[in-house]
């Protein structure tokens, strides 16, 4: 993992064309993207498409980030808009269809394919269907917050909310979450 | 898996928060981050072309993402060519240590980090092995006074052109090399599986002696110019470049 020093010299370097100080942000914060564009989306192929989408764009924004210490932020959001777009464009259901394709013989989908366990299973399977009954801004909140890791001003920054109207929507979303997924038990 | 952040709405957060970041974990693939960075540049400038340009960005979307390499690079890395092309006995960089003639290592407060300006480096071999390539490099402080080399460095392999073909971004980090005035050091460096558009030759190394600074190696006049990149062995391991330990000459 490249430290916070590094990301910024690498920010300042990738903005000027170099592209492998461009890939070593790529190599930082992929996985981030990936697990951000997933939970929107909820079909891996899909969300590795939105995020190569994603690097595209930030390849060509990168001049605008002015804080390396929001690259992070920017760069999730980038892939959940991105994530967002091409489920709209294909008109795609979210983890429902996949789970559905994943009983199918020989179509375990990428978006179903969870743990092996079969209470993980159960559990990631019972998260999948809670998630795709969420409309996809409040996905983005989730994935932003959830799998992302980033705090309610970030998101709020990134979204165009504030971090109080962002923290009120997550709080909504947590009780609907909690009932629908039986997570009745403190943490 | 991520963490969740200090500014807590709810206590169910951390329950929700293990949830989501084990099931997001379905989605994370090893890359090859040189391709995905090479792809999201042409991408970008396509668009901004408006088309004008040609060449598909699904074909190079899917390229960027290969399947796992990072153990196959440490594995495969304990074998390695001498210039004169001897395989020499397996060794990894843990294990191997600076000729015992070498000033090594303590870096004294009076001694500075080796500027870029001051080094030169250049590619001294190429050999193949196995589906590999490796480079035997050789930098040279050509600075008045001695100063501290880190003895792994982030590397690039690259075309002509500048175009990256291959990253590697960990770095181990051990007490940095006093290279004095006028000495030169080397090392071994490990290339394979590179599946990407052919690139210009002559391949060249970028060696990141720090957050700021590089250097070129281009092959020496001696070392044939148009060497092949590692051959692809397929796109369902990732491209890997590694070094073995910079030490004195």
């Amino acid at each position: 993992m490249i430290d916070d020093g590094s990301i910024r010299a690498a920010v300042a370097r990738a903005a000027t064309g170099d592209e492998v100080a461009f890939a070593r942000i790529v190599a930082a914060h992929h996985d981030d993207m990936a697990r951000v564009a997933f939970v929107v989306s909820g079909d891996v192929e899909l969300a590795q498409e939105a995020v190569q989408a994603a690097w595209q764009k930030a390849w060509a924004k990168l001049g605008s980030i002015r804080d390396a210490d929001r690259l992070r932020p920017w760069l999730v959001s980038i892939a959940a808009n991105e994530a967002r777009q091409l489920i709209r464009s294909r008109n795609r259901r979210w983890l429902r269809e996949a789970v559905i394709e994943d009983d199918a013989p020989g179509g375990a989908s990428p978006a179903a394919r969870v743990a092996a366990d079969p209470a993980s299973r159960a559990a990631q399977l019972d998260l999948a269907n809670a998630l795709a009954g969420l409309e996809p801004d409040d996905r983005t909140l989730i994935a932003l917050r959830y799998a992302a890791g980033l705090t309610s001003d970030e998101i709020g920054r990134a979204i165009g909310m504030t971090g109080g109207g962002v923290r009120a929507r997550l709080a909504r979303l947590l009780t609907r979450l909690r009932e629908e997924l039986h997570d009745d038990e403190p943490a | 898996m991520t963490n969740l952040p200090d500014d807590r709405i709810d206590p169910y957060e951390s329950r929700l928060s293990r949830r989501v970041g084990a099931f997001a974990e379905q989605a994370v693939r090893p890359i090859d981050a040189a391709a995905i960075a090479a792809a999201a540049r042409a991408g970008a400038g396509r668009e901004k072309l408006a088309g004008r340009l040609f060449g598909s960005t699904a074909s190079i979307g899917r390229f960027g993402v290969i399947l796992a390499g990072a153990l196959v690079a440490a594995l495969t890395f304990g074998v390695y060519l001498n210039a004169g092309g001897n395989v020499a006995p397996a060794q990894t960089p843990a294990d191997s240590t600076p000729a015992t003639s070498a000033p090594v290592a303590t870096p004294g407060p009076a001694v500075a980090a080796c500027a870029a300006g001051n080094l030169a480096g250049v590619i001294t071999a190429w050999d193949g092995a196995a589906g590999h390539r490796i480079a035997t490099i050789d930098v040279h402080n050509g600075g008045a006074s001695d100063c501290l080399l880190p003895r792994y460095v982030a590397l690039a392999l690259i075309d002509a052109g500048g175009r990256a073909l291959i990253v590697n971004q960990s770095v181990k980090e051990p007490a940095p090399l006093t290279l004095p005035a006028d000495a030169y050091a080397t090392t071994l460096v490990d290339m394979a599986n590179y599946c990407g558009e052919a690139p210009s030759a002559p391949l060249k190394l970028r060696l990141y002696l720090d957050d700021e600074s590089s250097i070129e190696l281009a092959p020496s006049a001696s070392v044939a110019a148009s060497v092949d990149p590692p051959p692809c062995n397929g796109p369902n391991a990732a491209a890997q470049i590694e070094m073995q330990e910079l030490h004195l000459k």
